[in-house]
């Protein structure tokens, strides 16, 4: 039994994306539930069940440790609550449970909820912190997140022959989608000349390689497909749900890692493209939301979708194929770049993205015509990958 | 035979100019102390680590011999409780059954676990001994000393069997007697009249100790090739020598322009740079000063010209230079890292650390019976062919290739930037670690490295030894 065209979208709402330094988590859940409970044209105790996604309590105060959070945030005691952690997939990974329990009838219409406080510490403090202060003791110490990503791009880089400008190709590129979205972090174009005086983080991907630190939440409603049209005049049918995680945590010690392409996002794509029955990605998505934590994993995930062949991913970003203007738009939202990454909420906020393009409501970065999108998203060094397929009808 | 099988050195790559510390205080040092450099170990590197390598040279060499005890000398262990012998024996991965001991409280501690290591072949319970001195002193920021000293290791095994040098004749005194010190709470090395500590401490006890074990090996001076001996400066030096009435067989290098005074390993250090240029048949006469001295007579036999061409490696190296003084006291923890911006406890758990020992310090993966697929860290399940507990332990090659890399500046380590690697064991295994000694524009994917033990953190006050990567022949 596949998922595919079991469960709609009816609602999506998102805080604006930043350094919410006036707002606590609580308010960041509040803002985004709200939105969508008006969206979908629905009230709170209408809420059969819900999930939050958040991955790192530790920097918001402690709170999403539990479902808990959000009962509290919302007042929602009446609704059984999961939390739901795994990695930077946490908010699609939310999602797909939530999708699950819809299409397993046991609930009609559910509230999913992905938010995270990261700037209530200081940004050293928050991600870069946890990795320094927690895992195992020895093994792998000296990890940052950028620093993950960059061992890919060395041996990409190594690999294909290219170099930084090709990744700056890809900041520019979500940096001017971003100036489009009033919801973004960063709301301006960037040049090259910026790009490259930029700091080196972690060689050789620099300081707008990198997606910020950035407070947010997102929210989504969801139905039975066979109920929406009662709701909503346009419901957004959920076509794929893919998660794959076949190297676990130790990519980085497993030797048959290439570190030229996620196995993970491979997986989670032929999941979700099978229960879609997508054939030809490339030209069967219109628009999609792909994680692009650093330039190099945009770059990267091109070829792990099947947008384009191992080795094309220069090409597909240097002729402007995932432009707002191209055949294949890619992070019309700006992406992780320029909305920042709020780690349990960017799932649902690109869901919410995707939503929004295919119900033709994304304003000045409206893609025309977008029948069809794809949300992708992936977590610890290609640990886990999320992959969602959504479609008008 | 009983006496020398084998001997390695180690001195850290780093070397910084007295020009550079005189020029960081702002007062040219005067000569005879303006010129050379010293030795200086890298902020990951303690006496523990650089012992270790040292040892794990030495047992390269050895072919699989090995020994039933390790001795280690220093006066800089970094713990006083808690046995650096056993956790550098854990490193070299000798078996549980062996003897260890740490030697300490004198710069004759060297020659002490040698004098000792002798005595328990001779007396039977060990067949061969690791003997590893190693030292990481500290002279208050400014002073003289704090140029003249040097970072390095040695390690000897001694034993029962094709000596490469014999031991014929050992010597010792033990006088009270103040030179330098340092009391347990302090770090740094203290001493009073230089003059009498000069004249009356090192040239009159070494010159006794020397006469003494002449005397009763019935040797007379212009029978010996050479006498190694420890130098905390060159003036002093000078006067032993010349106060010795035979001085020239006091033209052995005392390493103080290249290296420093490498205090409990300088003797074991200056003897190996010695025996790399013995001959067959030649005594040598090894003095050792602290507390009294030590003074062992050697004779060299036929073994030596086997030992240096089973040898590969330059025993000291070239080093490469510090780039300042500042890097210096940073790397000694006694100014803050300009890059380092708060201060991080990795987490740990000592229980976790205990129960992975053999794995993270012997340095073992797990390797399928099924499927011979190697992994690192251990796990049950092989994710090859899906069998529960088909794995043995695999001991990993210390060699390697550099899979990939990246130039980090955003870890907050002790030390900024943090260049980390994935490395491709040699027979197999991968691990993803930090890179020690690394200057990244070197790097290249496919490159070779080789794994060293280098310090990581103090999560809960107990230092974390753990394995770095570092390119291959950086030091020679």
């Amino acid at each position: 039994m596949s998922i595919r065209d079991r469960v709609a979208i009816i609602g999506v709402g998102a805080t604006q994306f930043g350094e919410h330094f006036e707002h606590g988590y609580s308010d960041l859940i509040v803002e985004a539930a709200y939105e969508a409970f008006r969206d979908a044209n629905v009230s709170p105790p209408q809420i059969q069940a819900a999930w939050l996604g958040t991955c790192f309590p530790d920097s918001g105060g402690y709170q999403g440790n539990a479902g808990a959070s959000l009962a509290d945030a919302l007042s929602l005691y009446h609704a059984p609550i999961s939390r739901v952690a795994n990695y930077c997939a946490t908010g699609a990974d939310a999602f797909r449970n939530a999708c699950f329990a819809v299409a397993a009838g046991a609930y009609d219409l559910v509230l999913v909820v992905g938010a995270e406080k990261m700037r209530d510490v200081t940004a050293r403090e928050s991600l870069v912190g946890q990795l320094a202060e927690t895992g195992h003791p020895v093994h792998g110490k000296g990890v940052t997140a950028p620093g993950m990503f960059a061992l890919f791009a060395t041996r990409y880089f190594d690999r294909f022959g290219i170099g930084r400008e090709t990744l700056a190709k890809v900041a520019l590129k979500n940096h001017r989608h971003g100036s489009l979205n009033p919801k973004a972090h960063f709301q301006k174009e960037i040049t090259l000349e910026r790009y490259l005086k930029a700091p080196m983080v972690a060689d050789p991907l620099g300081l707008y390689d990198c997606c910020p630190q950035t407070d947010g939440a997102a929210a989504a409603v969801i139905c039975r497909a066979d109920l929406a049209p009662t709701f909503s005049k346009e419901p957004i049918l959920v076509k794929g749900l893919g998660l794959a995680n076949p190297v676990g945590d130790e990519l980085a010690f497993d030797p048959d890692s290439d570190f030229i392409s996620f196995r993970a996002t491979k997986e989670a794509a032929a999941q979700a493209y099978e229960q879609a029955g997508v054939n030809d990605p490339f030209k069967e998505i219109d628009v999609a939301e792909l994680h692009d934590c650093f330039t190099i994993t945009e770059l990267v995930t091109y070829e792990d979708l099947g947008f384009c062949q191992q080795g094309e991913g220069r090409t597909f970003i240097e002729e402007g194929v995932s432009s707002l203007e191209g055949a294949l738009p890619i992070n019309t939202s700006g992406g992780l770049k320029s909305c920042g990454h709020p780690i349990g909420a960017s799932g649902l906020r690109m869901i919410g993205e995707i939503t929004n393009q295919l119900r033709g409501r994304a304003g000045k970065r409206q893609v025309k015509d977008a029948k069809r999108g794809l949300v992708h998203n992936l977590g610890g060094l290609g640990a886990v990958a999320s992959v969602i397929v959504l479609a008008t009808s | 035979m009983i006496g020398i099988l084998d001997y390695a050195a180690y001195v850290p790559i780093h070397r910084l100019s007295r020009a550079e510390i005189g020029r960081a205080w702002g007062r040219p040092m005067v000569p005879p102390y303006a010129v050379g450099e010293r030795a200086v170990a890298n902020f990951d590197e303690d006496s523990v680590t650089m012992a270790t390598e040292a040892c794990l040279r030495c047992l390269a060499q050895s072919e699989g011999q090995r020994p039933d005890g390790l001795y280690f000398a220093s006066t800089t262990a970094p713990d006083h409780e808690r046995q650096a012998a056993t956790v550098i024996a854990a490193a070299a991965d000798l078996p549980r059954e062996i003897r260890t001991a740490d030697f300490a409280g004198s710069l004759r501690a060297g020659t002490s676990a040698l004098l000792a290591a002798l005595d328990a072949i001779k007396g039977g319970p060990a067949w061969s001994v690791l003997v590893a001195a190693a030292d990481r002193r500290l002279a208050e920021p400014g002073q003289t000393a704090e140029a003249l000293i040097g970072d390095g290791a040695a390690a000897f095994v001694v034993g029962e069997g094709e000596a490469l040098a014999t031991v014929e004749a050992t010597y010792s005194i033990a006088e009270e007697f103040p030179g330098t010190w340092r009391q347990s709470q302090n770090l740094y090395i203290q001493s009073d009249d230089e003059k009498f500590a000069a004249t009356y401490g090192y040239q009159r006890i070494l010159l006794e100790a020397m006469r003494g074990l002449l005397d009763k090996a019935k040797l007379n001076p212009n029978q010996v090739s050479r006498v190694v001996c420890p130098a905390p400066d060159l003036p002093s030096y000078t006067a032993l020598a010349q106060a010795s009435g035979v001085p020239l067989l006091f033209l052995q290098d005392p390493l103080l322009l290249s290296v420093g005074f490498t205090g409990a390993a300088s003797p074991l250090l200056l003897l190996a740079t010695c025996l790399e240029k013995a001959e067959s048949g030649q005594l040598i006469v090894v003095l050792s000063y602290g507390s009294g001295a030590d003074a062992l007579l050697l004779s060299v036999t036929d073994e030596i010209e086997a030992h240096r061409s089973r040898t590969r490696r330059d025993l000291i190296g070239h080093g490469r230079p510090l780039p300042s003084y500042q890097t210096y006291l940073t790397h000694r923890d006694l100014v803050k890292s300009q890059h380092g911006v708060w201060e991080v406890e990795p987490f740990s758990s000592l229980t976790m650390m205990w129960r992975e020992r053999k794995q993270n310090l012997a340095l073992y993966g797990v390797r399928c019976t099924k499927c011979a697929a190697v992994f690192f860290p251990a796990r049950r399940v092989c994710p090859t062919c899906k069998t529960k507990d088909p794995f043995e332990p695999h001991k990993l090659s210390r060699r390697g290739r550099l899979v990939t890399f990246t130039t980090d500046r955003l870890y907050p380590g002790p030390e900024s930037p943090t260049v980390m690697a994935v490395v491709d064991l040699d027979g197999g295994g991968r691990l993803f670690t930090q890179m020690a000694d690394c200057d990244p524009e070197t790097l290249r994917v496919g490159m070779e490295v080789e794994l060293t033990l280098r310090k990581f953190h103090k999560s809960k006050g107990y230092t974390h030894y753990f394995w770095k990567a570092r390119s291959i022949g950086l030091d020679s």
